[in-house]
Formats: C-alpha cells, sequence, structure tokens
C-alpha cells in the first residue's frame, strides 16, 4: 500500500513545521512568508523600532533553523513563534535597559493602539457602540489588554495565550476575569446601566475561560 | 431606526464563534448565522450593528510592506545560508518588449484600444470569460502563460506554487492586493496554496469562483469546452457561480463546498453545479498500522469505516441491513473503487456514487 504524503488542511501547519525540522528550506520559507508579518505585528506592540524588531524576527528565524534537528515535532506553530519572539525581545530590551541604566520594571510595555475602519461604518448607532467599545478596551490595564488583544484579535485559546505570555494559564483566566470586572464597572459608571460581566459570561468565548 | 438591545449585542461581539465568522466566513458558518437569523428576526438588526463593530474595530497595527517582506525573506534565507530557489524563466510575460517593434507596437496600441472598447461595450452581454473577467479587474495584472508543452512551475507573489498546464493563461496582481489574493485563469492549473487566513485566496475561472485558505487542488476550464471543473487533493475549497450582473460582489450563496477526493463540474450551459468523486481517489493520510485492510470476520461498519477515514468520502449504508455482514479479506491492493468493489462482491451488495458519496445498498446478509 502506497503511503501519500497528503494531509487534511488541519494538520497543513503541523506538516509544514514538521517538513521544516526535518531540513526542508522551502518548508522554512515558507514559514518565513507566513509567519513574519503576524510577528512583526506583535513584536512593535513592544517597541517602536522597526529595525529592532525586524532583527529579533530574523535571529528568531536562525536560530530556529539551526536548532531545526533539536525542536519538538509538535507545536502550535503560531503561539509557538509568538511565544519565541516576546522572550527574545524582552531579552532584547531588557540589555538594553541594563546598558543604559533604566530602571527594569519599565521592560514588559505593551501597547497596542485599536482604530475604527471608519468606511465599514455605516450610521451613527454603529458608531456610537464601536467607539464605546474601543474606548473601553483603552482603559484597561496593559496586561489585561494584552490578553484581550491575543485572545480576540489573535485568535489564541487559554493555553496558548499562557503560552505566549509565559504565565499559568489560572493566570490568564484571572487576567481576562479581571478585564470583564473593569469593563463592568466602567460600563455602568459611564453609559447604560447594563452589567457587561452577565453578558460576557453567558458568552461561550469566556465561558470557556472562567 | 431599528431597536437595539445592547445586551445582545455586547454579546455577540465578544462571542468567538461570532467573531470568527465576521473576520473569516465559511461556508458553515455562513449557513450557521444564516439560520440564526431566520430563527431570531426580531435580533437581526443587533446582528448587523455588533457584525459592523467587530469588523471595524482594529488593531492598528504597523505592518510590513510586500517589498519588505520580500526583502526581509531573502535577507534572512542568505544569512541562513539557503538559497532561494531560482525564478523560473517565463514564456510570456507582459508587459510585451516595446523596442524593436515600434510601429507594429504603435498600431497593435491603436488596434488593441479599439479592441478593449468593443470588448467592454460586449462584456455587459456576454458570458463571463478570462479576457472580460482581466480586462475589467480593478487593478493592473501581470499574464504568464504556458506556451510550451509541459506542466510549467510559477510562484504567485505570496509564494503560493502554481502548475501550468500547456496553453494555460493566469493572471494576477503583482504584488496582491493587501486583503485577499485574486487569480484569474483559463485553462488547467494545479495550485498549492500558502495558508493565510487573513488574505483567502480566490480563482476566477470564467463563470466560477473557487476560494481557498491554503491547499492543494485544481481547477480546469478551458473556454471552448461545455463544463468547468475544480479537484480537490487535500483541504477543503468552496466554489461559487459568479453573478455576471455585478463583478465584484461577494460570492452568492449557492455554491458547493468540495472536501479531498472530491470534484465539482459546472456545466455552462445548465449553469449547474455536479458533485462527484475523481477518478481515482487518494489516501488523505497515512495508513495506519495494525488491522487496516486486512479482515478476519471483520464487521461491515468497521470496513467502511475505515475507507471513510483514510479517504476522507463519506460511506452511506443502512446498518440495520448490513450489521450481521463481516468480511474476511485482503485489501492491501488497489485503489478506493477496487477496496469497495471486493467489499461489496463479499457481501452481495452493490454501490453507487452520488452527490460526492458513495452509497451501499444490500438486500443483507442472512
Amino acid at each position: 500500500m502506497t503511503i501519500l504524503n497528503k494531509t487534511p488542511v488541519l494538520s497543513d501547519e503541523l506538516d509544514l513545521w514538521q517538513r521544516f525540522t526535518n531540513g526542508n528550506s522551502l518548508a522554512f520559507e515558507t514559514l518565513l512568508v507566513t509567519y513574519s508579518r503576524v510577528l512583526f505585528a506583535y513584536g512593535s506592540k513592544y517597541s517602536g523600532d522597526d529595525e529592532f524588531v525586524k532583527d529579533c524576527i530574523q535571529d528568531l528565524f536562525l536560530d530556529l533553523w539551526q536548532k531545526r534537528e533539536t525542536l519538538n515535532q509538535t507545536v502550535v506553530v503560531k503561539a509557538y513563534l509568538l511565544a519565541s519572539l516576546r522572550r527574545r525581545i524582552h531579552r532584547a530590551l531588557e540589555h538594553r535597559r541594563w546598558l543604559s541604566g533604566t530602571p527594569l520594571d519599565t521592560v514588559e510595555h505593551f501597547s497596542v493602539e485599536f482604530s475604527v475602519e471608519e468606511n465599514l461604518v455605516e450610521d451613527e448607532t454603529a458608531r456610537s457602540v464601536v467607539f464605546r467599545v474601543k474606548h473601553l478596551i483603552e482603559q484597561l490595564p496593559k496586561r489585561q489588554q494584552e490578553v484581550v488583544y491575543l485572545k480576540f484579535f489573535q485568535e489564541l485559546d487559554r493555553d496558548h495565550i499562557s503560552e505566549v505570555m509565559s504565565i499559568a494559564p489560572q493566570s490568564v483566566s484571572n487576567l481576562l476575569q479581571a478585564a470583564i470586572k473593569q469593563l463592568k464597572s466602567q460600563w455602568k459608571a459611564e453609559f447604560f446601566c447594563i452589567s457587561l460581566l452577565n453578558l460576557l459570561v453567558e458568552s461561550p468565548a469566556f465561558s470557556t475561560i472562567l | 431606526m431599528p431597536q437595539h438591545d445592547s445586551q445582545n449585542i455586547e454579546k455577540l461581539i465578544w462571542n468567538e464563534s461570532f467573531r470568527n465568522w465576521v473576520m473569516h466566513p465559511t461556508p458553515e458558518s455562513d449557513a450557521f448565522w444564516y439560520i440564526w437569523q431566520v430563527s431570531n428576526p426580531d435580533r437581526v438588526a443587533d446582528l448587523r450593528l455588533a457584525r459592523t463593530v467587530v469588523a471595524s474595530l482594529q488593531v492598528r497595527d504597523r505592518a510590513l510592506s510586500d517589498p519588505d517582506l520580500h526583502q526581509f525573506v531573502t535577507r534572512t534565507l542568505n544569512r541562513a545560508e539557503i538559497e532561494k530557489p531560482v525564478e523560473l524563466a517565463l514564456p510570456v510575460a507582459r508587459p510585451l518588449r516595446w523596442q524593436p517593434l515600434g510601429w507594429a507596437a504603435l498600431i497593435l496600441l491603436v488596434a488593441g484600444l479599439g479592441w478593449q472598447v468593443w470588448q467592454h461595450q460586449l462584456s455587459a452581454q456576454k458570458p463571463l470569460t478570462y479576457q472580460a473577467l482581466t480586462q475589467n479587474a480593478p487593478v493592473s495584472l501581470v499574464e504568464r502563460v504556458n506556451e510550451t508543452r509541459r506542466l510549467l512551475k510559477l510562484q504567485l507573489p505570496d509564494h503560493s506554487t502554481v502548475w501550468l498546464h500547456p496553453r494555460a493563461r493566469i493572471s494576477f496582481p503583482d504584488p496582491f492586493t493587501v486583503d485577499k489574493r485574486e487569480v484569474y485563469l483559463t485553462g488547467e492549473a494545479t495550485f498549492a496554496v500558502v495558508r493565510n487566513p487573513n488574505r483567502p485566496f480566490f480563482v476566477y475561472a470564467d463563470e466560477i469562483v473557487t476560494q481557498v485558505l491554503g491547499t492543494r487542488f485544481s481547477v480546469r476550464s478551458v473556454s471552448d469546452e461545455k463544463v468547468v471543473q475544480v479537484v480537490v487533493q487535500t483541504g477543503k475549497v468552496s466554489v461559487f457561480a459568479r453573478q455576471p450582473a455585478h463583478q465584484k460582489t461577494a460570492p452568492p450563496d449557492h455554491g458547493v463546498l468540495l472536501t479531498p477526493n472530491q470534484q465539482v463540474i459546472f456545466s455552462r450551459k445548465e449553469e449547474r453545479f455536479r458533485k462527484s468523486l475523481v477518478k481515482k481517489p487518494q489516501a488523505i493520510q497515512a495508513i495506519p498500522e495494525g488491522r487496516y485492510f486486512r479482515y478476519d470476520e471483520t464487521p461491515i461498519a468497521e470496513v467502511f469505516g475505515q475507507l471513510e477515514l483514510v479517504y476522507g468520502i463519506s460511506i452511506e449504508f443502512d446498518p440495520a441491513v448490513l450489521k450481521p455482514c463481516t468480511v474476511t479479506a485482503t485489501l492491501e491492493e488497489g485503489g478506493l473503487f477496487e477496496k469497495l468493489s471486493a467489499v461489496c462482491r463479499a457481501i452481495g451488495a452493490s454501490y453507487a456514487v452520488l452527490d460526492g458519496q458513495i452509497l451501499v445498498s444490500s438486500a443483507g446478509c442472512g
């Protein structure tokens, strides 16, 4: 019986990763093309220096290529790459700050900006709701914002967020819960008397986490 | 103005499956949310509003442009001491050479203009041909033609690969636009698409549109043939008929979803899709070690289950009728249809292929 090297789409990513760890240079190139953009977008949340972020991504890929034979064969590629980049950037930033004598507590600085794509908003009601939601997220502390960003804008699940941020899965849940609590009190203070917590808890997205 | 319920809106905005549908719709999720709207007519206005919020609230990312990305990839490959695959020499690439043909080119250009205007006027009533589609594309395209007698391998701007069959033509913007990858095809080609859910990949082949995320499949659309054919090797693709009236609208809701080993044929005359199986279905996964295809009084349901798993094709049968049937055989040789024939012979059943599935009928074993 012939065994064909074909795999269903769900394992495409894993298949690519395994071909890469086996030293297939085309697979390496495909990884680069596929993930450099998302890595760059994520890395830029930690530093405004484009060249610095690109260097970190490049070093990350070169390291992976060198160590390819020793790498784990079954990883969730996106989460793995984001986690590795985050560690690498933090190390590099710490090193920089250490050299320049800046205190270490400023290292973990995650900064995400939200924007509203105006031409998708048809009417005033939609506009007021979308800006309200944007405002609420922007009020969250940085760590909570990062969790919300990874969960809803990078579409990672709890375990992968915990991998990326190097914190326990329980801490991810706690951060998300805190985010919800914050959103709830803000919502009450500034807008209608409705409880966002109840809403979010009822939504399947959050109930899997809480 | 419609009445909104803030609770409903918030609930939808942070609902994972809702967000997924808005950001990366699939035929399945389209169907799900369509049914949701039908069963919650009073919440349709909320759903629309929530959809607007999800789609319009974005993270402002600093993006790598296509040239930046290209440069970055090349530089990284160089440092890793990997040579980039040599760009293939292309038999025909537009724009055509200008210099040695000054006069001829000028005449052609003038004639070309007249032709374009004429074509443009015609395209209003004409069927959707490759020519009409490429001429009316909103961005400028480059064209590649395979004038050789062999398969021609090309790389697209996103590093996806295309194997063009002889005489096939393909056009695409270089680079692709930011939000989607669109190519126009006439003739036959096989695609291996780099997965990128944020930039769906579309193939426009005359009247039909094929949408994929990342997969391997082939499209055959030869203008003088009566049918257009799409065959899936791995992954999932959806195929839609294109609406001639408004070219750039979202795919119409009548389409088909193809899984591996299925193909669809679109009849130009009837404008209808017919789904079936490919002639020689291929195993979509490595065959597991052990009891696969070596049967000793094995219940028929297990045999069909293994075939379904290996070939990714669903096999319908009446479990009540076939329950007593067992198979004793070694089926390691031959493809799916040979195996099916042998199994059906053994239990006195017959099978038929219908709508991309296999139906087994039998009077039972008794």
